[in-house]
């Protein structure tokens, strides 16, 4: 019952990552892109964290994390770099 | 038995936040709403898939590393997303034209209450006078416009 449900959750993770990178892709300014972006990394932590369980390997896990803190120190640069006015 | 049902309960209800998240981040005006959407609902349904997976192994290991997961969100959502909001503001990025309350402007301008970013007078020969009756006097140096 798991493994079914964790397969339908990957589907639905996998229409939210297409809406999402809808927004990185059209998005009309820098920060609708860096905020797509950041959401992305957090469903994509999500979705591993399903696949491990569709999969029965709990060594995804370290993933999952290492994900997550890419994510926020990505989106902190593209930040600073905004506020910056474009200037490095 | 019961715990796999509490494990495709947490699975289906952090499925439809994550997806909430992403419909909002579509379907959002502006960046500020957009990232609001994205924060809070995306964060509470990638938590509840990390709890969901420390229930389904269900040793201890693997859960205080789930918890780790939790944990992490929930210190960067907010802080990543107020960089962010700060950073959208001050690179001359402004709120929809539905919204009614602009506090970080309203700071930058020098006010201390809060009121539309309707019109703003930068060089205002005379002393600007706000809606709800505010007086800056004009000798005051305005401070730094951002780019627009």
């Amino acid at each position: 019952m798991t493994q079914v449900t964790a397969n339908v959750v990957m589907v639905l993770l996998g229409g939210a990552v297409v809406l999402t990178a809808y927004r990185l892709f059209r998005g009309p300014t820098f920060m609708d892109r860096v905020v797509a972006l950041d959401l992305l990394g957090t469903i994509v932590a999500g979705f591993i964290a399903v696949y491990a369980i569709a999969t029965d390997q709990s060594v995804y896990i370290r993933d999952a994390i290492v994900l997550a803190v890419v994510s926020f120190l990505g989106t902190v640069a593209f930040s600073y770099y905004a506020e910056r006015g474009g200037k490095p | 038995m019961i715990t796999d049902a509490i494990t495709c309960g947490l699975l289906l209800f952090g499925a439809l936040f994550t997806v909430t998240a992403a419909v909002g981040v579509v379907r959002f005006p502006d960046v500020f709403t957009r990232m609001h959407a994205a924060s809070k609902s995306g964060t509470l349904g990638v938590i509840s898939l990390a709890v969901a997976l420390g229930l389904h192994f269900g040793s201890a290991d693997i859960a205080i590393q789930a918890m780790l997961i939790s944990l992490f969100l929930l210190l960067t959502a907010p802080i990543g997303s107020h960089i962010a909001a700060r950073a959208a503001y001050l690179s001359g990025i402004r709120p929809c034209r539905e919204s009614v309350i602009d506090t970080l402007g309203d700071q930058l301008d020098g006010r201390t209450s809060s009121s539309p970013p309707a019109d703003h007078s930068p060089e205002g020969p005379t002393d600007t006078n706000s809606e709800d009756g505010a007086i800056i006097p004009s000798d005051q140096p305005l401070p730094e416009k951002p780019r627009g």
